[in-house]
């Protein structure tokens, strides 16, 4: 299950290169830190992307 | 819905009868998939994709929320079977949940994936079944297959 989650985030890291202001990207990659109990990684992604649209209530 | 997802499946599939490396039919097909909870044949359409265009936003965003609903599923599966401790009855074993580890994926099938975990408590290897909940029947059956294979 770990292993899943590794994976996305290593495919959610790619597509943040590639679009580094890609606000639905960064919720989920904000989500995929948060089911690891990432929190501080989390918080920083999702932060971002709320900077980037205020009204995300994702 | 369920009717929609399949005749988008026949059209993406004829597409790719004709062209088998079209990225927009393949990155469909794998997000069709992904809907349907079949993971790993959504993965497999990702994979192929991003060989061919490996700097899609698109393919690399959606195979990796695939790879977080498989965890996911696995998890939600997990909790919807601790709530069938009737189970327990009938002779039928009942393993939770928790007592499962190192769960590897084996198949996927029409009813629900095939996963081999160890239960640790038994000593051995077992077979994890999943069955698609919104079937109703799909207990039943399940529970009925058990039994046959405790006649055996």
């Amino acid at each position: 299950m770990l292993k899943n989650y590794k994976q996305a985030l290593s495919d959610f890291d790619e597509a943040l290169k590639i679009d580094s202001d890609n606000v639905f990207v960064l919720g989920n990659r904000g989500e995929t830190h948060r089911m690891l109990n990432n929190y501080e990684q989390a918080l920083t992604d999702l932060d971002k992307a709320l900077r980037i649209d205020p009204d995300d209530t994702c | 819905m369920l009717y929609n997802y399949n005749q988008a499946l026949d059209d993406l599939e004829n597409a790719l009868n004709i062209d088998p490396e079209n990225v927009l039919a393949l990155e469909n097909r794998g997000e069709v998939y992904r809907c349907l909870a079949m993971y790993h044949r959504a993965l497999t359409d990702f994979d192929k994709s991003l060989e061919i265009e490996p700097e899609s936003v698109f393919a690399l965003t959606q195979r990796g929320r695939a790879y977080n609903d498989l965890s996911i599923s696995i998890l939600e599966h997990s909790h919807a079977n601790m709530k069938h401790q009737k189970w327990s009855n009938d002779h039928i074993d009942y393993i939770r949940p928790v007592e499962l580890s190192d769960i590897e994926f084996l198949a996927e099938g029409g009813f629900g994936n095939v996963y081999v975990a160890r239960w640790q408590k038994g000593d051995r290897n077992v077979a994890l079944k999943t069955v698609h909940t919104e079937w109703p029947r799909a207990q039943t059956l399940f529970e009925n297959e058990v039994r046959l294979y405790q006649k055996k």
